[in-house]
């Protein structure tokens, strides 16, 4: 191709217009800024401002005819075969509901087969299902989300969140949209206005095809479709009995639509996100905050049984306790990074009935205050048992706090985020670093012994990482093999981190050896503070990790 | 219907539970306009005008939301008989790509160092009419050349068309709608005796067999597929395409061919249609010429020999002929599968033989039609003054060019005894130095002409490139010597003439930014400058030309000249070509849908159509063992346009949008070791592509997929273009595919 450099060279021209041009020209430049098409042909149209006219009728018949009946509620109905994939609906939801810069509350999205003899190209419009039990609602700790007892439409009060973002996880389809402006989440309320007045929702009345309505179903009908334990809305979507959605997704092509029978064995009908993996948000404050408040609860259990076997001397308790209770202080702290509003944070404790946020903010508040006593007794070397009792009792506070984090993820029912995988990791984390930490306030010939336990327990951390990384060596992974795409998404994109943490670990586990190895205090020191830190680096990867390489099923048009 | 639920509203500590406050009003909706229905209060009108949309040749109508003078929003019309309330994304965006850091706002010349300086509007004319005049002087005023453009408005490529061929002396000039629609005005014109697409879209909800040949119009023209959708007739779809398509899903018969082998199929159906008995034969004979001739070609169109070079089974030949001869009103419908082909004219005319001989055509959801590519790609055929004379008259006919001339008040001396150099021979004309200055308008050569390295190279050899568009970033533009900012679709004014022969009009409804200029303003300037605007002194506004264009069409198939003005096309809901002043005074409005030939008249002397055939041709570049892939191109996203000049300054267009990619058969992939998401190249003799490979059983075996919007597809395809309307073929060229060096091969578990 060729430089624009190269291109012919111009002079520059005579500054000289001719007579009259010059008007021409200032004539044109000032008609160019008047708007008189508007002023010559708007008044036909001012009308429309004050007269009834028929827009709404055409849409009539995509609205429910009869009012809602008990056990009743709204819910969209996607005519597949009519959805030809233009996108008006997503573009007529941004549009008409004011939603800022590149937020849209509907999405499209593809599903394509596999097989070559099965040629299928399958657009899907999906919005907000206002689920019968919704993840949304269940998960917010501050109550910001409604279900309309009579329409069932789920609604987001916008000046409740905090901007925890929790919504976004706990719901299996990603609906709640995070507005870094806004600082909270916002999402479809069904244009629950619209409806009262008759008219239709924005996307049921943009699409050209009327794949889109509102119709009305039975609640217990939806429970009931709902619980078995395979459904989905579509193939590769999440599992309907998470938040038992109310969508009807309707097709003649029985190979699409799950409602026939063996649709679940057309596994070459998938979505986009069901084949390629997309990075997730890492989540760094909450990786943070996760590892410090692990190590902290994980000191406290060591502390604890070091006081009630009476292994170190008082001094050394202070330290650590001291040590240990800041930790967990400063990942709390940096929990409200996580905040888009911050300052509502008292709020987080509201949820407490239904949500594993609340509870794990309640228990992290009576942790940091046990913590504190503790710390305090321990200043008074004379109360032995009172010292006892207290880092006793924080342990057990704390690792009842670890628990409500774990829970926070396990209840998103991801596969990768199971309760098994994710209370291996975090609790090996808390116990690892709990050990290494204090390993460097241990006594004598125990200190490598317990750094050496804080490595061993580290990697077990990455267990559940390095057998996603093993399960990708199959060459066909099916679409929910989630933890061998974990393990391609270790091996492509997210290779650098892998082997970041790999290598932390082995540089905490050569350290460790080189402690052995040396005579000189002064060296022994700085060497353990180096393995430490190696320490607290893998863990912070692994967390990162756990937030970022995670895979799970999701709904067709969620990565777009 | 809904009532309040009063149980909800718990009393609450504001501060604990805030049920609503600032940031639940910032999506507060209300009705002010029932028409309108709620809208965010946030962006509430004052006023509301209309526009017809300036993407594609659809022409949807948009209401204008105005405030203070200004526009700020715009929602579909639902009262415009296209678009019923309807848009697409590009349309529902309309104004957003306007507002861009990119956009031309003064006119830019390139200095000695390759640098682009802002400079007046005054050094801007002065330059293009010292440079060009210079060049004229030196290599004759044949050596500059134009290319006008489907983007702008009909007035304006009027006027440009006049300006360059009556006012500066050019004779070469021609425009991007040779890329889209050259193929269907040829067809036509031979076939008909005149650029007549007969159709309305109406025709659409009225056929029981619907015919789609090399069209996805649920991706390219989506507001036309609800038509399709909404016909109560439960009509049989036929869809002739090699690729499984949106449209192909929901056919009732896919006829999946080998690319290219359309016009064997299309005889292949003609003898069989013969065969059957299937025939109108008392409309062959009332209406038609050439017939017998014909039947004699599509004779050795046997059965065996169109299955096995299309590769579709005997069985669907034979259950697709039943379809159309039980059709009662069967209508076909084609767009670029058909146009951007080596042999485009003959499959054109083959899909009119077909109407013709089944009588489907001149009656309700009948018809051999052409769906249009660009907004205004039906008044560049008419009135662009490029490849025809003004009203698609020949430049070569003395009287043709007294009527011209007298019409319009220019001396006839002024108007090119010869026809123009087509796209491609103008492309060709610089390398053989014909040409030595060209001026682009509204058209983005580097990225969408067909095999772009050589355009490209070619650009770079002129003496002077001009490039008048919205935006100083496009490829084109920023290959250019003098860059003139223009004003785009919504800051000026004029008509646009939609698939279905309607003339829509557009409004000057937002600013546009620092000096940039409606094109028709730049039209004015320049013939200023240029010393010829008494020429054209009658022109002071758009509305003005349109005066003119009434006058130019008066006589001819497109007569207009019963149309008043802007304002009546707006009342009307636009207005199809013809309407005559005949007709007015029958009528004072046209009826909302028209379609031609209902008299079973055609424009040929003697009223009849022909038809028109030729002996298929084999594939330009066929495959082979180093490039065993046929590459596909076509539209990939609804939310795209073209080169994405535009579409691309919206974010939400840009996010509904895929990312770039090249579909591949599973069994390609497989056999390659292709992983869907993988990095792939796609290469042949003249160029290199790198996409993400994307492994869907839409496209056959031993074929690939690439969109058009993206830039490197051009890189691969073939110059190659129709001999009758020397259309380009971009729907056929070998490549090979293979993984990128250096991405992990999955078979080595690496």
């Amino acid at each position: 191709m060729p430089a624009e450099a190269t291109l012919p060279k111009t002079e520059l021209p005579k500054l000289e217009p001719a007579p009259g041009h010059f008007d021409l020209l200032s004539q044109l430049l000032a008609e160019q800024a008047e708007m008189t098409a508007v002023e010559q042909f708007s008044h036909w149209h001012n009308s429309a401002l004050h007269e009834p006219a028929t827009a709404g009728v055409a849409y009539q018949a995509l609205l429910p005819t009869s009012p809602l009946q008990l056990g009743q509620q709204y819910a969209f109905e996607v005519d597949l075969d009519a959805c030809s994939g233009c996108k008006a609906c997503v573009v007529a939801c941004h549009t008409l509901n004011g939603l800022d810069e590149l937020e849209t509350w509907r999405k499209v999205g593809l599903l394509n087969s596999t097989t070559s003899s099965l040629p299928i190209v399958q657009h899907v419009t999906t919005a907000c299902h206002h689920c019968v039990d919704p993840g949304c609602l269940n998960g917010c700790p501050v109550l910001a989300y409604e279900k309309d007892p009579l329409t069932g439409i789920v609604r987001h009060l916008d000046d409740q969140c905090f901007g925890c973002k929790y919504c976004v996880m706990m719901c299996p389809y990603e609906v709640p949209q995070y507005n870094p402006s806004l600082g909270i989440v916002r999402k479809c309320d069904m244009c629950a206005g619209r409806l009262e007045q008759g008219e239709a929702p924005a996307c049921v009345q943009a699409c050209p095809n009327h794949a889109i309505r509102i119709t009305v179903v039975d609640v217990e009908t939806v429970r009931s479709t709902t619980s078995e334990p395979s459904v989905r809305l579509l193939n590769t979507a999440p599992l309907s009995n998470i938040t038992r959605p109310t969508t009807q997704f309707v097709s003649k092509q029985p190979s699409i639509h799950p409602s026939t029978q063996d649709v679940f064995s057309r596994e070459d009908v998938v979505s986009r996100e069901s084949v390629l993996v997309e990075v997730q948000p890492g989540h760094e404050p909450l990786v943070v905050m996760l590892v410090l408040t692990q190590a902290s609860v994980g000191a406290w259990c060591v502390l604890a049984a070091a006081v009630f076997f009476d292994l170190w001397p008082a001094g050394y308790v202070l330290a650590a306790s001291v040590t240990a209770s800041l930790l967990g202080f400063i990942g709390v702290q940096a929990a409200l990074l996580h905040l888009g509003r911050p300052w509502l944070a008292f709020r987080s404790i509201l949820g407490w009935r239904r949500s594993w946020l609340s509870r794990e903010a309640i228990a992290f508040g009576l942790y940091l205050g046990a913590a504190f006593s503790a710390t305090v007794s321990c200043s008074f070397s004379s109360l032995n048992s009172l010292v006892a009792v207290a880092s006793f009792t924080t342990a057990v506070v704390g690792c009842t706090a670890v628990y409500c984090s774990a829970m926070i993820y396990v209840a998103t029912r991801r596969e990768l985020w199971s309760l098994k995988r994710t209370l291996l990791e975090f609790s090996c984390t808390a116990i690892g670093l709990g050990l290494g930490i204090l390993s460097l306030f241990a006594d004598g010939e125990f200190t490598v012994a317990v750094l050496a336990g804080g490595v061993v327990c580290c990697a077990l951390a990455t267990v559940p990482k390095l057998s996603d990384w093993q399960a990708a060596s199959q060459v066909n992974l099916t679409w929910n093999d989630f933890s061998g795409r974990s393990g391609r998404l270790l091996r492509s994109k997210l290779r650098m981190v892998f082997y970041a943490l790999a290598g932390s670990l082995v540089a905490a586990a050569l350290l460790t050896v080189a402690v052995l190895l040396t005579d000189n205090a002064v060296a022994k020191l700085a060497l353990m503070i180096t393995s430490v830190i190696a320490l607290i680096v893998s863990q912070l990867l692994t967390r990162w990790l756990y937030f970022a390489s995670v895979v799970f099923a999701r709904m067709p048009g969620a990565s777009t | 219907m809904i009532r309040q639920d009063t149980k909800s509203q718990r009393w609450q500590l504001p501060v604990l539970h805030q049920r609503t406050g600032e940031l639940t009003d910032r999506l507060s909706r209300e009705t002010r306009a029932i028409d309108l229905g709620a809208l965010p209060v946030s962006n509430m009108p004052d006023t509301v005008t209309k526009s017809v949309c300036g993407f594609c040749s659809t022409g949807c109508g948009l209401s204008i939301h105005m405030r203070d003078g200004v526009a700020i929003n715009v929602t579909p019309d639902h009262d415009y008989p296209v678009n019923r309330g309807m848009a697409c994304p590009k349309g529902w965006e309309s104004l957003r790509v306007l507002d861009a850091p990119d956009r031309a706002t003064t006119p830019l010349l390139r200095l000695p160092s390759g640098d682009m300086l802002p400079i007046s509007w005054q050094q801007a004319t002065a330059t293009f009419c010292d440079r060009f005049k210079a060049i004229q002087e030196t290599h004759g005023a044949e050596s500059v050349a134009f290319i006008s453009t489907g983007q702008i408005a009909t007035e304006e490529m009027f006027f440009l068309g006049c300006l360059t061929k009556f006012g500066m002396g050019m004779v070469h000039g021609d425009g991007n709608t040779r890329q889209c629609m050259a193929t269907s005005a040829v067809a036509y014109k031979q076939a008909f005796g005149f650029d007549a697409p007969p159709f309305t879209y109406a025709d659409l909800e009225l056929s029981d067999v619907l015919v789609f040949v090399g069209a996805n119009p649920c991706l390219a023209h989506p507001i036309i597929w609800q038509r399709v959708l909404q016909n109560p007739n439960n009509p049989d779809l036929i869809v002739i395409d090699p690729r499984k398509t949106e449209t192909a899903m929901a056919a009732s018969e896919h006829l999946a061919i080998q690319p290219k082998s359309d016009l064997t199929l299309l005889y292949g159906i003609a003898n069989l249609l013969i065969s059957a008995g299937a025939i109108d034969q008392r409309y062959i004979a009332d209406h038609t010429a050439n017939y017998e001739d014909f039947r004699c070609h599509v004779s050795a169109f046997d059965p065996e020999r169109v299955s096995s070079e299309t590769g579709i089974s005997i069985d669907q030949l034979q259950r697709v002929v039943q379809l159309i001869a039980h059709g009662k009103r069967v209508s076909f419908w084609w767009t670029m599968g058909v146009n951007q082909s080596y042999q485009g004219v003959r499959t054109a005319q083959a899909i009119i033989n077909l109407a013709l001989m089944t009588g489907n055509i001149g009656r309700p959801g009948t018809g051999a039609n052409s769906i249009t590519g660009q907004c205004n790609a039906m008044g560049s055929r008419l009135y662009s003054n490029t490849s025809n004379l003004l009203g698609h008259r020949d430049f070569t006919k003395a009287e043709d060019r007294q009527t011209v001339a007298e019409t319009l008040g220019i001396p006839v001396k002024n108007i090119p005894s010869q026809n123009s150099l087509a796209y491609d021979q103008i492309i060709a004309g610089i390398d053989s130095g014909r040409i030595r200055g060209l001026w682009v308008i509204a058209t983005n050569t580097a990225h969408s002409w067909i095999s772009s390295p050589r355009a490209r190279v070619l650009l770079g050899k002129l003496d002077f490139l001009v490039v008048q568009d919205m935006y100083h970033s496009t490829d084109t533009a920023r290959m250019a010597d003098l860059v003139l900012p223009a004003a785009g679709w919504g800051e000026k004014e004029g008509t646009l003439i939609n698939s279905e022969r309607r003339i829509g009009t557009i409004k000057r409804v937002s600013r546009a930014p620092g000096q940039a200029l409606a094109d028709f303003s730049i039209l004015r300037l320049l013939a200023d400058a240029w010393g010829c605007s008494e020429l054209f002194s009658q022109w002071a506004r758009p509305a003005d030309v349109f005066e003119s264009m009434k006058q130019i069409s008066a006589g001819r198939p497109c007569d207009i000249t019963g149309i008043k003005d802007y304002a009546m096309l707006d009342r009307c809901g636009g207005v199809q070509w013809p309407w005559t002043v005949e007709d007015a005074a029958k009528s004072s409005e046209p009826d909302v849908h028209r379609r031609l030939f209902e008299d079973g008249r055609f424009f040929h002397a003697d009223g009849r159509a022909r038809f028109i055939f030729a002996e298929p041709k084999s594939v330009p570049e066929p495959t082979s063992s180093d490039y065993p892939f046929v590459l596909l191109t076509g539209r990939g996203s609804v939310s795209q346009w073209h080169t994405e000049t535009r579409t691309a300054k919206s974010p939400i267009l840009k996010q509904l949008s895929p990312a770039p990619n090249v579909e591949v058969n599973p069994i390609d992939a497989d056999r390659l070791g292709i992983r869907d998401g993988d990095m792939v190249e796609v290469s042949n003799r003249r160029g290199r592509a790198q996409v993400r490979a994307f492994v869907t059983s839409t496209v056959q075996p031993s074929q690939l997929f690439m969109a058009m919007h993206n830039m490197q597809t051009n890189l691969l395809t073939l110059e190659n273009v129709d001999p009758e309307s020397r259309q380009p073929c971009y729907k056929h060229c070998a490549v090979a595919l293979g993984r990128c060096v250096g991405s992990p091969n999955p078979r080595s578990g690496s």
